[in-house]
């Protein structure tokens, strides 16, 4: 295996555009990221897509802006989408095949029902005459996406003694660091009042504990890197940014989780990326994780080893994880700030990381990285899907 | 077995491993059972593990309307699944927070009223808009639901 290098990167605000096209979103994050690595179109190789609704989207997109004839493929891999696509491409130049790849992730959901975006619809349809489709829908049904974490969140709260108010503080802290990102959906700061209160303005209850702003929003938006094996990274970027670990773990179960109180996929998955790259959790001081409900960021501490089960809660009251603190958990807003357009989330996580590594994220900067994580995790509709990229200097 | 809740809702489990699977399935993923794998009728009563109150509408329509209760019911044996809860007023995180580890038992049986042509889930003993003009039938229902067990 060769090392791969991140070296440039580019992304559109995300939001709601519903007058942009996909190609349109496409084209500002490639021409941002090829620009950024100063690359000449002639040399990308491979263009690797990830989103769920978008087909089509990156053919249109290179077309645009003048890359043609090279292979383009989507991957589709429910929230998890765009870490899978920055895999995919690393793994494409790991193994030898390609030196220079470009990754886009893109997403546009507003004027689509989340069934139809993810292409659930499509093959709930499909299945409709072959399945037991009452049983199926039954077994999940009435549970709604902030559910599943609202279920989990109540658990942690009654086995840990984890309280409202500290699951609150994941959606604070994720406000007031996406306030800090020019690129994120949500850039107001919010005190604990205005996010625990259901009646504030833009607020309301969800699925209690959470409220709306402790859930991540629909959103439109794309982003874009372009990865280079080691040999010619230097030439692209001053500060290359090295794939030191790509860990996939995919689980068939019909719930997400099984004890209701974390996930055992991110905790094979992280063990997994902790021994590719030769380190421990200790060693992480930047963390972009999948926060796309407040509670989720708590479990997600304590599955990847920043703190002990059933810590996560204290680990964020005691501001472990604040800018610039132990780990600097979601610099860029995660997913509840900065958006969540599905495809275009995992590749904006290695966009965030890589800037922070060229120090080029202003108020938001996280000073002397040593590594930073990314952690992504999708629910394809069935099974879960976990992917954690480690990167170093 | 029906017992006069209704209909019992039906789980494979796999006789090499004892795992249970909802909905039901022809093998057991975890251990490729050599065709071990039996339907088995899932005790009618359970324990809440979690729960949540929930304020937007459900993925499917037509079983609950916003808000409702939902939560995680824990069988005996050792399963837990998903569950949409009924009849526990007040519903305040308060008093569902004391309903960790109660008792809760299955609700399936729905029925209409001929008069008005509105469907209940769960059943009524009298239509709620007709009084006794009311002539109740049994329907088909393939939704169930969880209901505190009164002591």
């Amino acid at each position: 295996m060769r090392k791969v290098a991140v070296v440039g990167a580019g992304m559109t605000k995300f939001g709601r555009y519903t007058r942009r096209s996909y190609a349109d979103f496409g084209a500002e994050a490639c021409q941002n990221a090829i620009e950024s690595a100063n690359v000449d179109k002639k040399d990308v190789q491979a263009g690797y897509l990830g989103s769920t609704g978008g087909v089509g989207a990156m053919h249109q997109t290179l077309r645009d802006i003048g890359i043609l004839g090279i292979p383009i493929s989507r991957i589709e891999n429910g929230c998890a989408t765009g870490s899978t696509c920055l895999r995919e491409a690393y793994l494409s130049i790991a193994s030898g095949f390609y030196d220079l790849v470009i990754a886009l992730g893109i997403e546009k959901m507003y004027g689509a029902s989340m069934a139809e975006v993810t292409g659930a619809q499509t093959s709930i349809l499909l299945d409709m005459k072959a399945v037991d489709l009452d049983a199926k829908l039954m077994s999940f049904g009435a549970v709604s996406l902030p559910g599943v974490f609202a279920l989990m969140a109540n658990r942690h709260c009654y086995e840990y003694g984890t309280t409202y108010e500290q699951i609150a503080q994941v959606a604070v802290k994720n406000h007031n660091n996406g306030a800090k990102n020019p690129y994120a959906q949500f850039q107001q700061e919010r005190t604990l009042e205005e996010i625990m209160d259901p009646n504030t303005p833009k607020n309301k209850l969800v699925s209690t504990p959470l409220t709306k702003l402790q859930c991540c929003p629909i959103s439109d938006g794309a982003a874009a890197v372009i990865l280079a094996s080691e040999d010619i990274a230097k030439k692209f970027a001053d500060t290359p940014v090295y794939i030191a670990a790509s860990s996939q773990v995919s689980s068939a179960g019909e719930y997400p989780t099984e004890d209701w109180l974390s996930f055992e996929q991110t905790r094979r998955c992280a063990k997994g990326a902790y021994k590719m790259a030769g380190i421990e959790p200790k060693d992480i001081n930047l963390a972009c994780v999948h926060d796309c409900f407040a509670p989720a960021e708590i479990l997600h501490y304590e599955d990847l080893g920043f703190c002990k089960k059933g810590e996560g809660g204290k680990m964020i009251e005691e501001g472990e994880t604040e800018l610039n603190a132990r780990i600097s958990a979601n610099p860029g807003g995660g997913l509840i700030a900065r958006g969540h357009p599905l495809g275009a989330t995992g590749i904006a996580m290695t966009a965030e990381i890589f800037w922070q590594f060229q120090g080029e994220t202003g108020k938001r900067q996280v000073d002397n990285i040593k590594y930073a994580l990314q952690q992504n995790m999708g629910w394809p509709a069935a099974g879960l899907s976990q992917l954690i990229h480690i990167f170093k200097r | 077995m029906k017992t006069e809740q209704g209909k019992q809702l039906r789980v494979t489990r796999c006789q090499k491993c004892d795992k249970i699977y909802y909905p039901v399935r022809e093998n057991c993923p975890d251990c490729m059972d050599d065709g071990k794998i039996e339907q088995i009728p899932l005790s009618q009563r359970g324990k809440l593990f979690t729960y949540s109150i929930t304020y937007i509408k459900p993925l499917v329509k037509g079983i609950v309307s916003p808000p409702y209760a939902n939560g995680i019911i824990e069988f005996p044996e050792g399963f837990k699944m998903f569950a949409i809860l009924i009849d526990v007023d007040p519903m305040t995180d308060e008093s569902m927070q004391k309903r960790i580890g109660t008792e809760f038992e299955i609700v399936s049986d729905a029925n209409i009223c001929k008069n008005c042509k509105k469907r209940f889930f769960p059943a009524v003993t009298e239509c709620p808009n007709c009084g006794s003009e009311g002539k109740l039938e049994e329907i088909k229902n393939n939704y169930y639901a969880f209901r505190p067990v009164k002591n």
